[in-house]
């Protein structure tokens, strides 16, 4: 037991199968009471489950942020199936599609399986892992000495092992780390942060009155927030999607507002309206807070009526949902967001978090059940702290290539604007880039204006990409492209999931010449001069982490390690912001040039209802960004995307379902077909994020739909620098 | 002696498809032949448009009209489980099967040339485990049981939510009840 009286369970085949169940299996071993299956899918499935045959490895799933707790089947060497592991407190034993179908990561065929360098003629061709590290090493030290430190910029996403790829950053001096928040969340964080210092998540499955400013919880899914919300909706929670398109929330939620996009925030603004108006909000949450007076006088001409005239959405419709969560409160909440409106897609992201958050604020329910809840502190250690890391490589002092966290973007500082690198590289301002370390993200379908990043980046002296997948990017642009190993194949950092203490390990032995991240920053490291920075491994990294918890990694091998996490702190006492309190009108907004309550913010291009239309993007439940539409299974679900479109503007263009149309923005072209369909407003066209592999080695995903990505022009929404892809227009026609 | 049937609680289903995948990896099957399938429809005009989607698989009727028209009795009815069962051993692959079943639940497997169908993973649940796509439900919509005992969860939730299988007219006496 260790200082925290940390308790152990242990999955065993009696837990796994149920209390009953290990009799019968108990019998089985023994040879008698055999169930001698009749059908051959019955056979299949009961083969591999027997106690002898079949390992149960615990786990997390990669294949989206959320790190859902797995239990990876393997037998004879192989992994069968994948499963949620019933001990998690984040999956409960249920896994999304995505999660199930992890195991065809690794038995993709279109793997790269060894690492490859482009030669004279533009071919990718195998080197040793000896040569690509030396190569690779000896040019980065070239461009430091030639163009400084900051020359070399690291994109990422995920950020599993984040602080590594930082740790190697700050040793090579470059302050260039960035993830891929601006093409999500950075308006959301900025916004959530000046109101309350922080990014609250939502108690779903208490909730009883829910509503999404544009968010599709059953699009873009987070396992364990769908599972609490859709629990709460049996239990009666009202559901109410505001949404341009018909989701699968949407299409699930109790009503369906279609709001213009772009104009949530005359929504949200007229619904605070309503609740000071009527004295619907909460006086505790008003005492704790500063500038109620300045939103009350900021609000008063957004009435209902007003938001109306903008959004599309009836006056009594905005009063009666602001009134609903005012009767639900504290248990009700407007979703903090992710991506989407509030995430950073349109021009007043920013505008429109600040107004749900203060929103949300004046129902009272931060800290409360059914409401939103701040996180609480990790009960890892602090890397810093461990002597094991010493010397640590300090932060440079030199201004990031994309401004964050300059005079120009204070707001968005860590978070970075990594879909500006193009216009960096191009320019040479405010210096030169000449090299990128791409970690797993496909800058070419993640960023906007694929064409332009591939131009750019092939203009660079040195393109290292790092995956297990030949992604566009990795197919047009690297000069090495680095081959990873699987999650299923490697270890990871021990993370915190839930109450839990987890230890993403291998399951397998990697199939293919394959390394897993941490060792390919370690040799990257090594063959730079700054193998002194990495002289650990790891394994022993993890030993570092849990030492001070009497953990060892093997504690986590088998076992599940339950924490008793520090109930989340008593809230809003002590909020991070500047006063402490709930900032209704925020100093840190003003400091950086806005305005200091949520003021209306037109969107920045407005389609003219005739000619073109805006264009809007979502997530689907089948795939993960571009990283999952050459796994079989995934792509039988979805192939490709579909260009939504509704059946008064599909009639004046000569579409019908299925027809294969070209859509067309300021800086790109695409093909895709068509879906008519009464559930989008008339103004705006949708399509599925993810689409349009222009990389052929992905044989499955190949030239299948099409990439938003290719139509959105480069552009930065203003305080969070987020690259706002839906203010583009296009115009669509049908390809005869 | 029992009658396995199945909710799913539409108001509940995230239409997630992790249901179809669970049954694909569980029993590898091709992608694509999963015995569980999401369909979905639209009715009405913008804004008042609903769009519904039905997670389909086979239905598990009482009274199967796949059973009646199988030449070889690989197609059966299992007494124990009430369940409709393959036997491939005895399947010759003539798709009489596919055309009889009016909820389009049966596929052609190529690779075996016989057809194939959701079992309600009755393997699976003589072990005390539940069927795949239950375990999985993301959105908890599904409930898995004996529907010949009142007191199962299945059978009080069925009455509970008012539950009702698709097409009963069709009279083939579905054991899969949905919840709109
Ligand atoms: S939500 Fe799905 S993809 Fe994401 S971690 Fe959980 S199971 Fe995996
Ligand atoms: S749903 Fe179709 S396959 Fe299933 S029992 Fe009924 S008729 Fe047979
Ligand atoms: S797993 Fe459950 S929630 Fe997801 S589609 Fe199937 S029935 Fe619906």
């Amino acid at each position: 037991m260790s200082k925290f009286g940390i308790q152990e369970r242990r999955i065993t085949r009696r837990r796994f199968l149920g209390a009953g169940a290990a009799t019968v299996a108990g019998l089985a071993v023994a040879g008698s009471l055999v169930h001698r299956p009749r059908s051959l899918p019955e056979a299949r499935a009961a083969a591999p489950r027997t106690p002898v045959a079949e390992r149960l490895v615990p786990s997390i799933c990669q294949m989206c942020s959320t790190h859902c707790g797995i239990l990876i089947h393997v037998a004879q060497g192989q992994i069968t199936r994948i499963s949620g592991n019933p001990d998690d407190p984040i999956s409960r034993g249920r896994l999304c599609a995505r999660g199930q179908a992890g195991l065809q990561v690794v038995t993709d065929p279109d793997r790269v399986r060894q690492p490859l360098k482009r030669d004279g003629s533009g071919r990718l061709r195998p080197i040793s892992w000896d040569q690509a590290f030396q190569e690779i090493g000896q040019k980065l030290q070239e461009i430091r000495a030639k163009d400084g430190p900051q020359a070399l910029v690291w994109l990422t996403h995920p950020e599993v092992l984040a602080s590594w790829e930082q740790r190697f950053m700050n040793a090579y001096g470059s302050p260039n780390w960035t993830s891929h928040a601006p093409t999500c969340f950075s308006s959301r964080n900025v916004g959530w942060v000046a109101t309350v210092g922080a990014v609250p998540s939502g108690d779903y499955a208490n909730t009883r009155y829910y509503v999404s400013f544009g968010r599709g919880i059953n699009d873009g899914i987070s396992n364990p927030q769908v599972q609490g919300l859709m629990t709460a909706h049996r239990n009666g929670a009202h559901l109410v999607a505001l949404d341009p398109r018909l989701s699968d929330f949407a299409a699930v939620a109790d009503e369906w507002l279609p709001v213009r996009p772009g104009t949530d925030l005359a929504v949200a603004l007229a619904m605070i309206h309503v609740l000071i108006a009527e004295h619907l909000y909460s006086p505790d949450a008003v005492a704790q807070s500063v500038g109620f007076d300045q939103l009350a006088q900021a609000v008063q001409p957004y009435t209902p009526e007003w938001a109306a005239e903008r959004s599309g959405i009836d006056a009594a419709t905005i009063a009666r949902i602001a009134r609903g969560l005012a009767a639900a409160a504290p248990a009700a909440f407007v979703d903090p967001g992710w991506h989407g409106p509030q995430g950073g897609m349109y021009w007043n992201g920013v505008a429109l978090t600040r107004a749900t958050a203060c929103l949300n604020a004046l129902l009272g329910n931060l800290g409360k059940k059914g409401g939103l809840k701040l996180p609480g502190p990790s009960p890892l250690p602090d890397e810093k702290s461990l002597p094991l890391l010493q010397p640590a490589p300090q932060p440079p002092k030199l201004p990031r290539f994309d401004g964050a966290g300059g005079p120009e973007w204070p707001l968005a500082k860590g978070m970075g604007r990594a879909h500006v690198l193009p216009e960096v590289i191009e320019s040479g301002k405010p210096y030169p880039v000449r090299a990128v370390i791409v970690y797993h993200t496909n800058p070419v379908r993640a960023y906007p204006h694929g064409a332009r990043v591939i131009e750019a980046f092939r203009r660079l002296d040195l393109v290292v990409v790092i995956d297990h997948q030949m992604s566009d990017t990795a197919w047009t642009t690297a000069d090495y492209v680095l081959p990873e190993s699987t999650y299923l194949e490697r270890l990871g950092p021990v993370q915190v999931s839930g109450t839990k203490l987890v230890l993403p390990q291998p399951a397998i032995r990697p199939l293919y010449d394959t390394l897993g991240e941490d060792e390919i920053i370690r040799r990257l490291a090594e063959a730079t001069g700054l193998g002194g920075y990495f002289s650990y491994t790891l394994d022993q990294y993890n030993r570092a982490m849990l030492a001070p918890l009497g953990l060892q990694p093997a504690d986590l091998a088998e076992r599940e390690v339950t924490l008793p996490l520090p109930p989340s702190p008593p809230q809003p006492l002590a909020l991070k912001t500047p006063s402490g309190k709930i900032e209704l009108a925020s100093s840190a907004m003003e400091k950086a040039g806005g305005p200091a309550v949520p003021v209306w913010e037109p969107p920045l291009v407005e389609p003219d209802g005739k000619t073109n239309f805006r264009l809007i993007t979502g997530h689907v439940p089948m795939h993960t960004h571009t990283s999952t539409e050459n796994l079989a299974y995934l792509h039988a679900l979805m192939p490709e995307n579909q260009l939504w479109i509704h059946p008064s503007r599909a009639r004046a263009l000569g579409i019908r379902e299925g027809d294969l149309v070209e859509v067309r923005s300021e800086v790109g072209r695409e093909r895709l077909r068509a879906h008519v369909t009464e559930g989008i407003v008339p103004e705006a066209v949708w399509m599925a994020h993810g689409f349009g592999c222009i990389s052929p080695a992905q044989r499955l995903a190949y030239g299948k739909g099409a990439s938003d990505a290719a139509l959105a022009p480069i552009r930065s929404a203003p305080y969070s620098g987020a690259c706002a892809t839906a203010e583009t227009l296009v115009t669509v026609r049908k390809v005869v | 002696m029992a009658r396995y049937g199945m909710l799913i609680d539409l108001t509940m289903c995230a239409q997630c498809s992790a249901c179809t995948v669970a049954c694909e990896t569980l029993y590898r099957l091709p992608p694509g032949e999963s015995g569980v399938h999401l369909r979905s429809f639209e009715t009405g005009r913008f804004p008042a448009v609903r769009r519904v989607t039905l997670p389909v698989q086979c239905m598990q009727c009482q009274d199967p009209p796949c059973v009646k028209v199988c030449p070889t009795g690989a197609t059966y009815q299992d007494p124990e489980t009430g369940t409709v069962q393959m036997d491939y051993q005895r399947c010759v692959g003539c798709r009489y099967c596919m055309t009889a079943c009016p909820y389009g639940a049966r596929q052609f497997d190529e690779a075996q040339g016989t057809v194939a169908k959701c079992i309600f993973c009755t393997g699976r649940v003589k072990q005390g485990l539940q069927p795949a796509c239950v375990e999985t439900c993301i959105g908890h919509a599904r409930i898995f049981g004996d529907l010949d005992d009142p007191g199962s969860e299945v059978s009080r939730a069925i009455a509970e939510r008012h539950a009702l299988p698709l097409r009963p007219d069709l009279g083939t006496r579905p054991s899969v009840y949905y919840v709109f």
